[in-house]
Parts: structure tokens; sequence; C-alpha cells
């Protein structure tokens, strides 16, 4: 950051105080100054572990590899692996009403697969849980690639506070835009008006005088520019600017308003499930508030290497009912033209049990399948697939229809097609070149 | 060094059964036959672009090697670790200290230049790196057919000096007379991967310069002194200011700071070792370890590592004795157990036992509460203090029976085996990645983090054994995850010693050292045993500890020899490299008492650099770009900061937890110990934020209460008063004693808060004068007008006596602000609370 571009955005961490000694907080939206982001807005949701395909929408009837249903389901073009809720066969008691919140793939698909893309036959090429996790979020596998959330964020928004919020996943930023955590709502409200000594309150005592907060700001913007100016080491300039402009982004905070109450479930064994919708409540109302452009959501529990049947099928149903409710959150709050979101794994499983009993598992592989929904995704698609070995089958490249000459998809073709879709500005595209084919796998 | 699976010993013949023979002087041929002389014209040929440093010395940086630019390290031949002491400043004087540097005015690449230096750039990077590793490494096509050249990539620790060690080997071999490693790669000799390049090549030149090298040991004496350029360092006492934060929680006493002014770097050393004898000391180590271990996860109920045990195996967790315990006894006995590892840790450093016995200790270690739940009862010197742990043997029941726990430290501890945990069909693997990253400085995922073919490893019945994709990892995981066979896969903790290993996985072992299966009763032990005899154990704790000193990971070797900064970033590498190898060197010399790493740590320019004595260029401005610790301070260190600094514990009440080691951690950037267990290292607006409400607060709390103290008691307004103002109220007259007051507790204020020492006609003491003197007349003004009330936020004024909690007489009490004094300094404070010197280090 060159002086000037540290004096802008030191400039900007001033903004907005002029308000009487006692501060109404009804006056508060009229202090902030600074534009809050309006969209597009990007949720990746990671579901920690790798998931087994056949159990989502690339079913399959050879029975080695599968051993819970029989058949195939379709709804319209979206196969789906057709297994009913059967709480006693999942271990789950009666009663509880489990099955009011978790959700089959056909219950999902019956609600959003009209909007949903699903791309199977995805060649990750490792079987290693790091690995799986970087390269399904960043589209490739060696280290050192920012998340797409990462990139997404720093392309739409990265003046904002909150800008990239991590629900868990991989969330590595590449030092383009700071990275937020928020574990407990209620601790926000007190650091989002700084200067109220009874901050929430209808009327507050400040600390200090709006014109006195400001001066102190703007003495602390010449001191840091003044130590700037005269430290010559990389790494402690850079820390001063990361300062400035995490103060720069301050200015709008005020304007955060998050959920009082979280959502709980009250069957324990749904605890994975509150603890997505949790993390949904929280992402959506950051957008919401105009602060967030993107944010990660993980779900864990799919390194089902034991009693796959059970335990595999026990966290795909509890994580199409919190996608089920984050799309029913987005849509409550008004956003659902805005909000796209993106469903991966690390890899696959499988493709056979790594036993013969009843509580067989199923090991790591390296083909698996992702799926998207939002404004910008074609919707009842369903691209690539496998063969009776679960290996990825090529695509063509211009129809997407299967072909044995065309194209594998991979992670770089799969986040190629997403950065095209999230505009992804070009220098940063360009700076995380992907080897990859351009498919329009998203429409 | 013992180095993972794949290195092999000097070999006699080869697959072809063509046989070799050993002779270095041979090789002279080399030396004649025209490499040498090629290399010399090409060094002829070669630019040196020299440029001006502070000391007005001339260094050479980079060179042209036919169109591959390298940057030399061009360190000097001798030197110690960190900065020569000679060219720090004297005793007494509290400048900041410049680097040494370490270069020559006329160093030359060929003059001086070690064998691991000259290794790393000119053979490793540009031929092997590039073009012989895809067949050598561990799971290449050469080493699958045994290959005498064995090379491990840049993802293994240590592996420069297991490349060159092997490399040396190799570079005897010879057929013909002529070295193998010269003919191979020409394409001679049946070689697997055919011709690599010719002998007019940069590649094959480097090689051959390499091994006549060799074999005349022509290379300069290892370098091990810190490169750094005029890197200007902390002086003595702000480096001890910040270790004293860093590792005591607190800041330096009087004593302390005039023997660091009479004696100067001296004297440091001396008291660095003196911290680290505090119990404050042991905390932080406990702390950085956590982030590794995050065993605190079950701190955070008061039962949550109880719930781990066994009742079989431990009774007393359970029944009629358990419900008998009060809870504050429960909570001690968890806090006892959910500890264990890292109150482990803090026993081996407190009573300066080898490091090493982290993992070889034949006990483990239990305070009074965690006793009772283990059913031991050794003696304590107060049995009440949960703080104070003891070693003892643990047995467990089975069937009436007592069955000693065979102890290797934490690697059969409840809370670590439950905190990396397996399953029947893991099969203790993930124990083993852990091993290895806790343990061995390796990312084991990280080496297999390369593309595989899912149809050919379809083919193999047994691929963790068999498929050449998979088997080069597992050759390395397996045999660890066989150390810890006797424990059960379901129930994490428990020992089960008649169980068995699985026949078809690498059987028990550590590298290429199979455990006799008389030894798997003690299994881990044995493991233990190997892990911390290898000199990657030393580098673990060299990376644990710097990264939790210093908030930095420890840098990745560059993966990428055609990118642009390759070269800066090698010498990057290399610079933190020999920084850590000279402080894992003192640590073993030292019996790996861990004090001695931690201070060489904190003496290293790593923790001390401050600034650049110049504009670096731009290779500089990537190798330096580690270099300056600038972290953020972690939670903890800036709860124990504000405290040490103002005496204000920031918190909603007395009896609250503070703020920053409870609902504010995780939103600070520190971690949970469960889901969050990364820390944020770059602040965000939330964290921004959050640290301005911090400074208001505690500003509020502490300036009022301050002027209560008497003048000599105070922390932070010793030299005035809540009269001495600027002017006189009623005149407006300027007051010169008023202004030199303020000004002198201004620049008492910038040492005692932020560390800096500027003399008050300084221009930093000047703008935090006009903030006050701006603020004073805002105030007056509005207190004139009667649009300001007189009395201060009630949450600011000082009803109690700070130390004792007293109520105070009305007459002490600091309530109303006539002048508008407090709150002018109060407008200071929160200024230098939140400035980048005090939340950063």
């Amino acid at each position: 950051m060159d002086r000037r571009s540290f004096l802008r955005a030191s400039a900007l961490s001033g903004l907005a105080f002029s308000a009487p000694w006692v501060f109404p907080s009804a006056l508060r939206s009229a202090a902030a100054q600074a534009v809050t982001y309006g969209g597009p807005y990007w949720i990746i949701v990671h579901a920690s572990g790798a998931w087994d395909p056949l159990f989502l929408f690339n079913p399959t009837e050879n029975t080695e590899h599968n051993r819970l249903y029989t058949g195939v389901g379709k709804s319209g073009s979206i196969p789906y692996a057709p297994y009913a809720l059967n709480l006693e066969q999942l271990q789950w008691g009666a009663g509880l009403g489990i099955e009011g919140h978790v959700r089959t793939p056909q219950q999902f698909l019956a609600r959003h697969g009209a909007r949903l893309t699903v791309v199977n036959g995805i060649d990750t090429e490792t079987n290693n849980h790091k690995g799986g996790v970087r390269t399904m979020a960043c589209g490739q596998l060696p280290v050192g690639y920012p998340a797409l959330a990462a990139l997404i964020a720093a392309t739409h928004a990265p003046q904002m506070p909150m800008t990239f919020f991590s629900g868990g996943g991989y969330d590595v930023t590449g030092g383009l835009v700071p990275l937020t955590r928020v574990a407990n709502a209620q601790a926000l409200s007190r650091i989002a008006y700084p200067n109220e000594v009874s901050a929430g309150q209808v009327e507050t005592e400040l600390y200090h005088s709006q014109a006195t907060m400001a001066r102190i700001q703007r003495y602390q913007q010449e001191r840091v520019a003044s130590l700037h100016e005269r430290q010559r080491l990389p790494a402690l300039r850079k820390s001063m600017e990361a300062l400035v402009a995490a103060r720069a982004s301050t200015a709008v905070l005020d304007q955060l308003s998050l959920p009082e109450e979280l959502v709980t479930l009250a069957p324990n064994e749904l605890n994975a499930q509150e603890g997505f919708m949790q993390s949904a409540q929280m992402l959506v109302a950051a957008f919401g508030s105009g602060l967030t452009s993107a944010g990660t959501i993980q779900m864990g529990g799919f390194d089902t290497h034991g009693n796959h049947d059970v335990n595999q099928t026990r966290r795909i149903v509890q994580l199409l009912g919190g996608l089920d409710y984050l799309i029913d959150e987005v849509e409550r709050a008004g956003l659902t033209d805005k909000v796209n979101i993106v469903v991966t794994s690390d890899f696959g499983r499988g493709p056979h049990y790594n036993s013969t009993g009843a509580n067989g598992g199923k090991d790591h592989w390296p083909v698996t399948s992702m799926f998207a929904l939002g404004p910008g995704v074609a919707g009842d698609r369903c691209i690539g697939g496998t063969d009776e070995r679960e290996l990825a089958v090529a695509v063509d490249p211009t129809t997407l229809e299967l072909s044995d000459g065309g194209v594998t998809i991979g992670p770089g073709e799969v986040h190629r097609a997403l950065r095209t879709l999230a505009g992804v500005d070009a220098a940063l595209d360009a700076a995380y070149p992907l080897s990859a084919a351009d498919l329009p796998l998203f429409g | 060094m013992a180095v993972p699976g794949g290195v092999v010993g000097v070999s006699t013949s080869s697959r072809d059964g063509l046989l070799m023979k050993v002779n270095a002087f041979e090789v002279q041929w080399w030396r004649r036959g025209g490499p040498s002389d090629r290399r010399s014209s090409d060094r002829r040929s070669s630019e040196r672009v020299p440029i001006q440093r502070s000391s007005g010395t001339l260094r050479t940086v980079a060179r042209q090697w036919r169109g591959y630019w390298l940057v030399a390290a061009l360190a000097g031949c001798s030197g110690q670790l960190g900065f020569d002491g000679d060219k720090q400043a004297p005793a007494g004087q509290q400048e900041p200290v410049q680097g040494t540097g370490g270069g020559q005015a006329d160093a030359s690449l060929s003059d001086c230049q070690s064998k691991r230096s000259y290794f790393a750039q000119e053979v490793w990077a540009p031929v092997l790196d590039s073009r012989c590793l895809s067949c050598h490494a561990p799971d290449g096509v050469a080493t699958e057919k045994n290959a005498a050249l064995q090379l491990l990539p840049a993802e293994y620790p240590g592996f420069l000096d297991a490349n060159i060690e092997n490399l040396t080997m190799v570079a005897k071999l010879e057929y013909d007379g002529r070295p193998l490693l010269l003919r191979k790669p020409l394409g001679e000799l049946d070689h697997g991967g055919g011709a690599l390049f010719n002998e007019d090549s940069p590649e094959f030149l480097a090689l051959a310069d390499f091994v006549t090298r060799l074999a005349n040991d022509d290379f300069c004496a290892e370098e091990p002194a810190v490169d750094l350029g005029d890197v200007v360092q902390l002086g003595p006492l702000e480096t001890f200011r910040k270790a004293s934060l860093q590792v005591a929680r607190r800041l330096p006493t009087g004593a302390e700071t005039q023997l660091l002014s009479e004696e100067g770097e001296g004297a440091l050393v001396g008291l660095i070792d003196a911290l680290l004898e505090e119990p404050a000391f042991l905390e932080r180590l406990k702390d950085i370890y956590n982030d590794r271990f995050l065993t605190d996860l079950y701190m955070r109920n008061a039962t949550g590592a109880i719930n781990l045990l066994s009742s079989a195996d431990y009774p007393n967790r359970t029944g009629d004795y358990y419900d008998a315990l009060s809870a504050e006894t429960r909570t001690l006995a968890n806090e006892g157990i959910a500890r264990e590892p890292l109150e482990l840790i803090a026993y081996v450093v407190k009573n300066d036992l080898p490091f090493s016995e982290i993992l070889t200790a034949d006990y483990t270690v239990v305070n009074p509460y965690s006793a009772l739940i283990y059913g031991v009862d050794p003696s304590f010197a107060d049995p009440t203090d949960a703080r104070e742990f003891v070693s003892v043997r643990l047995n467990v029941q089975r069937e009436g029976a007592e069955v000693p726990i065979p102890h290797a430290g934490v690697l059969t501890m409840p809370a670590m085996l439950n905190r990396m945990p397996t399953t029947p069909t893991n099969r203790n693997r993930h124990r083993a990645f852990r091993v290895f990253e806790l343990f061995l400085a390796t990312d084991i995922l990280r080496i297999a983090a390369r593309p595989i073919d899912a149809e050919a490893s379809s083919s193999y019945n047994n691929p963790t054994r068999d498929d050449p994709q998979c088997n080069g990892c597992h050759r390395q995981i397996d045999p660890i995850a066989g150390a810890f066979l006797k424990w059960s896969e379901r129930d994490q903790e428990r020992y089960f010693p008649a169980q068995e290993w699985y026949p078809e996985m690498f059987p028990p072992g550590f590298g290429q050292e199979v455990m006799d299966t008389a030894d798997y009763d003690q299994a881990q032990s044995w493991l233990a045993q190997r892990i911390t005899e290898d000199s990657r154990f030393t580098l673990a704790t060299v990376h644990t500890l710097y990264e939790g000193l210093t908030g930095r990971k420890p840098l990745l070797y560059p993966s990428d020899a055609s990118a642009a900064d390759f070269a800066a970033e090698q010498l990057a590498w290399d610079r933190q490299d020999v920084a850590f190898r000279a402080a894992g060197d003192a640590f073993v010399q030292a019996d790996m008492n861990l004090k001695t790493l931690v201070r060489a740590l904190l003496l290293s320019p790593y923790f001390r650099a401050a600034n650049a004595a110049s504009e670096p260029d731009e290779v500089q401005k990537v190798a330096l770009g580690e270099v300056g610790t600038a972290r953020l301070s972690i939670p903890a260190v800036l709860d124990d900061k504000i405290t040490a600094v103002t005496g204000v514990r920031w918190a909603r009440s007395s009896t609250a937890a503070s703020y920053l080691r409870s609902e504010y951690r995780v939103l600070y950037g520190g971690i949970d110990s469960e889901s969050v267990t990364e820390r944020l290292t770059t602040p965000n607006g939330i964290m921004a934020s959050l640290a301005s409400r911090m400074a208001n607060e505690v500003a509020c709390l502490a300036t009022a209460s301050d002027f209560v103290r008497s003048s000599e008691e105070r922390l932070l307004f010793p030299y005035v008063e809540l009269q001495d103002l600027p002017s006189a109220l009623e005149t407006g007259d300027v007051s010169e004693a008023g202004v030199t007051a303020i000004k002198a507790n201004l620049a008492y204020l910038h040492g005692h808060v932020l560390g800096e020492h500027l003399e008050p006609g300084d221009p930093e003491i000047g703008r935090s004068y006009q903030l006050f003197l701006e603020t004073l007349q805002e105030g007056q003004a509005g207190l004139a007008a009667e649009t300001t009330t007189r009395a201060l936020p009630r949450r600011c004024q000082a009803r109690v006596h700070p130390d004792t909690g007293e109520a105070l007489l009305a007459e002490q009490r600091v309530v109303n602000d006539e002048t508008y004094v407090v709150r002018a300094w109060m407008a200071v404070l929160t200024y230098l609370l939140s400035d980048y010197q005090f939340l950063y280090e």
C-alpha cells in the first residue's frame, strides 16, 4: 500500500461522529455514512470428512456399492438415492420430532431441485482429507491458494468489516481480506458501538464526546501513518496496513443486526444440524446487514469408515435439513435473488464397503459430486457422472453430455466455472491461475 | 540423522548388476576434464550486483548464471546465533541494535559458501528438484527399483541434509572410473529416465562442480549466524519489555529497567533467564502447547475430561465415591485430567528435565484432585493446591487385577488419546498423522498431496500396502499407527495389553526400523525413544515455540523454482532455517532444556527485529518478509498487558472472567480448542471495534481511579495532578509548570503504555499533547456554555480505592470533572491503548 492509499484508508476510519454527548440509538443509522454491501452474496458449504455421492444425487443400483436402497429416483432431471427416512434403521428414537427437521434427497429435490445444478463425477485426484478440502475449496491440490470465498470477498467487498465470515472449513485468505469468526452473537452488540457506555440502550452515555472520539481517531491515523512512513520491514508495514483497513471497515459496523436468539433443535441427535443452522442464521443476518459478502459453513461427521449406511445417512439427511433451513432463511431475509450457495465435500467414498458385515464402512474415494443454487445457477440440471466402477466419466466440453473423449471434470473445472459465475476480479483470477478447461457447468 | 523411509545407505551394486568402485580420488578427472574450467568461465562472465549497505560495506546479492538469477546467501564464515555481539549497542546504550549482516565486502560465492548453502542453491533447486525428483522421490519409479539416488522432496523436514547425505554417498559410486551421478543423467548406463541433459548444460555443470567440490571438500565451514542484512533490532530494554509481557505476563520492574539501562545487552540474557523461572512462564508455555494439543477442549465443562475415563478402569470416576465428591473437587479433578499433557510439559520444564520426557516419561502427573479419580495417593506439599502436580504411575482395573499403564509421556494420556482419536477402520492412522505433525515437524498429508489415479488404485486388493500411489506415505504412517496397537479403537483411552496388530498393514516401527514383537508391550515408549532421538523432534519443538512466541508459521520451502521470487523466497527460508538449526543445536547441547530454546528465540532477530536501516530492495523485501514479529497480541497476552499497564482487569465485573479470556476470546481471534483451532493473525472490523471498545472502557476505569492513588503509587499519572493545567482557568495565562508536568507525564505514558522512550520534545509527544489540549479546550468550552455535564460518566468515576476496593471518603472520590482534565487524560489513554504499538508487539 502506497502512502496515498494508506492515508485514504486511514481517512475512512474517521467518518461519522457528529452526534451529541448523549447519543440516542435512533440516530445511529444517520451517523453511518459509509455504504454497506448489497450483494451478490456467496455461501460455501462443506460436508467435512467426505460424503458418499451415491447416497445423494449420483445413485447406483450396484449392490456392492450400495446396500441402503434399491432403484434410482429422479426428480425432474436430477437423479437421487431413493431412500425414505427410517428412524429405526438409523437407530434414532421415534417421537423426538426428528423427521420434521431432516430431509432425504427426494424431499430436498422436491423443494429445491428446480433451482439446483448437480455436478457428478468430479475427480479430485486425492483421497487425503486436507488435500480434498483444499482442492474443493480453491480449485487446486497444492497448497497456497485462497478459498473461493476469499476471492469473492476481495472482489466485491474488501472494505466491509466482516466481508469473509467463516463458519468453518477451508478459510485460507491468502492475505486478501481479513477473516471473521463469530461464536457469540450477543457479545457483538457491545462491540458494534464502542463509544457507548451501555451499548444497545435507547439512550446511553458516551465515553467520549463525538468530537473527542473523532479527534482521537484523527490523531491515531496521523500517528500510524507516521510509523508506517518510518518503517521499512515489510511485515511490520503490512501489519499497520491491516490495522488501518480493519479500522476503516468499522464505520459501518453499527449496521450489524444479528439474531437475538439462535435456533435450537430439541433432539440431541441433531446437534450437527443445529450448529449448521445457527451458522446459517448468523451468516444470513450478516448478509442482511450488508457487512459480509461471502461465508463458509461446515458440517462434520461424514468420514464413515465404519457403519456407513447408518452414519452416512444420518449426516446426509441433517445436511439437507440444514440446507433446507438455510434456503428458507435466505428467503425470509429477502435475499433469494442475491445469494448463491455452493455445497461440496472433501472427495467421495467407496465404492466398495470395507467389510462384509452389517456395520461395514466405506473408505476414501477420489471421485465426488457438488451442487449449487442461486441467481446465476441454472436449475433442474445434472452434469457429469460415473461409470460402473464409480470412476469419473468425461463430458463433452460444449454440450456437457457424457463423452469418453471429452474433459474429465476436476476441481479446477468447477472453480473456473464458479469464478466466472461470481465475477472474480480478473487480476485475482490471474494471480491464482487454474489449469483447467472452461466448462459452462452452471449454465 | 534418521530420515523417513526411502533413503538407503551406500550401495555397491546397482539393479543391473554393474560393479562399482568407490574412489573419491578418481573424480579428479572431472577437475581436469572441463567442468571446472567451464565453471570458471561461467563465473568470469557472470555479473555481480552490489548494493550499498548502511555500514558502507558492499554485498553481492545476485549473480547471473546462464540467464538464471540466483540470490546468494553471502554469509560471513564466522559468527554466532543471532547477531555478532561486538556489533550490538554498548552496555547502557539503549539504541536499537543493528545486525551485522554477516556479509563481507568482497565475499564471493565460490570463495565462501558452505556445502549446504551451495547444494541448496546450485544443485537442489536447478537440477535435482526440477529434473530428478519425480523419479527419485520416495514414491518414484527409481526408488521403487532401489536406485541409489533417493531424494526427499522439500515437504520433508531436514530434506536438505538428507539429500546432501545421499548425494555425497552416490557421488562416490563410479563405473569405468567415472561417477555414476554424472553418467546416468546423460542417458548412459541404462538410466531409467533416459538422457536428461547434455554435458554442456547448466544442470550437468552444476552436478559436476558439486562432485568435484565433494571430492576436495571445497566448501566453507557451515555458517551458524543469521544474516539479516541491515535489520535494526530492539534494544535490550525494549526486548526485555516485550519478552516479559510475552512470557511472564508483566512489565519490567524498576530494578530490571535500571540494570538494563546500566549494563545494556550484557544484562539481558540473565534477566531473560530469570523470567523463565517465573510461574507465569509455565502458564504461557501451556497456552502455547494447547494451541497444538487442543486438550483444553475438555475444560469447557466441569466433567469433560472425567467423562472420558472408563469407570471399569477407574472405579472412582463413578458410583458412591464420585457422588460424594464436591462440585469443586470434581472441577479441579477435571482440570487435572484435561490438562495432564500440558502439566507434564510444565513439570518437565519447571524441573529442568530433558524436554524429550514429554514423550519418554514413564510416569504421568496428577494434582491432588485428579489423583482421587485415578485412585492414587502420592504425597503433595499442599493437598489442597490444585496447581501442584506430582509424578505417579497409574494402574487400571481389569477383572480384579491391576494392570500397569505403559506410560510414554503425553502419548498415553486420556486427554491426548481422545484428542487424536481413531476408529476401527482408521486404525490409528490419525494418531500417526498427529504424531508426525506435533513431534516430527512433518505434515504427512502435505507430503501425500499429489494427484492419484483412482482407476489404478482400484486394481490393488490392499492399496495402502501395495499401490505405489499409496504406500509411499503409508509406509511411514502405518508403522507409527502400529505403535498404538494396545489402545482401544473404540474407547480411545483404554489400554488392552492382549490386543494385536493387523497383519495386512505395515508392522509397528519407525521409519525403516521395524519394532521387535517383544517390544509391543512398551510400543509407545519404543516409539517415543526414537522420535526424541530424531532431529525432527528438535525441529518440531523449535517450530512450536517459534510460532507460539512470534505468531508466525515457519516458512515452507518455496515450491516453484520457476517463480520470479523463488530465489528471494529461498533466501528467506534459508535464513530462517539457519536460525532454527542454531536454536535447535543450543537446545540439544543444553540436554534439551526448553528454557535454552526459548531464550535463543527471544534473543533472535525474528523476535527482536524492529526496522531496517535502509529501504530494502525488491529481493530483500521478499527475503525479509517474515522478519519482525509485528504480531497482533493474542487475547490472553493482550489481557495480561492491559492489567499490567493500567492495573485494570477488563471484565464485566470483579468476579467475572476477563472479556478477552471468555466471551471475546474467539471474536478477538483466539481459539476455543474445539471448532476454532487456528488463531487469526490479521484483524478484521470486529476486532478493530473490539479494541476500540477496550480502550474506551479501560481508559474510563483507569483514569480517575489512578488519581486516587498517591503520586508514588500511580501506574499512569505519576507526574501530574488534577490541578495541572496548561493554562490558568480564570485568566487563560499559560502555565509553564503545568505544560511541563503534562508533557513529562505524556512522555512517561508513551514509555509505560507503548514501550517507546521519547523526550518531551519529540513530535509524538507533541501529537499527544495536542490531543490533550484540544480535548481540554473542547470540554472547557462546553462547561462554560453549560452544554457539557461536570459529572464523569458514572462508570468512569472513582468511588472505591482501585487497590483495596474500599469505599472512598467523599473528599477522596473523583466523581466530577470540573476542569475537564480527567476526560482529557481519558482521551489520551484511549489513544494510547488503541495504538498500533499497544495492540501489536
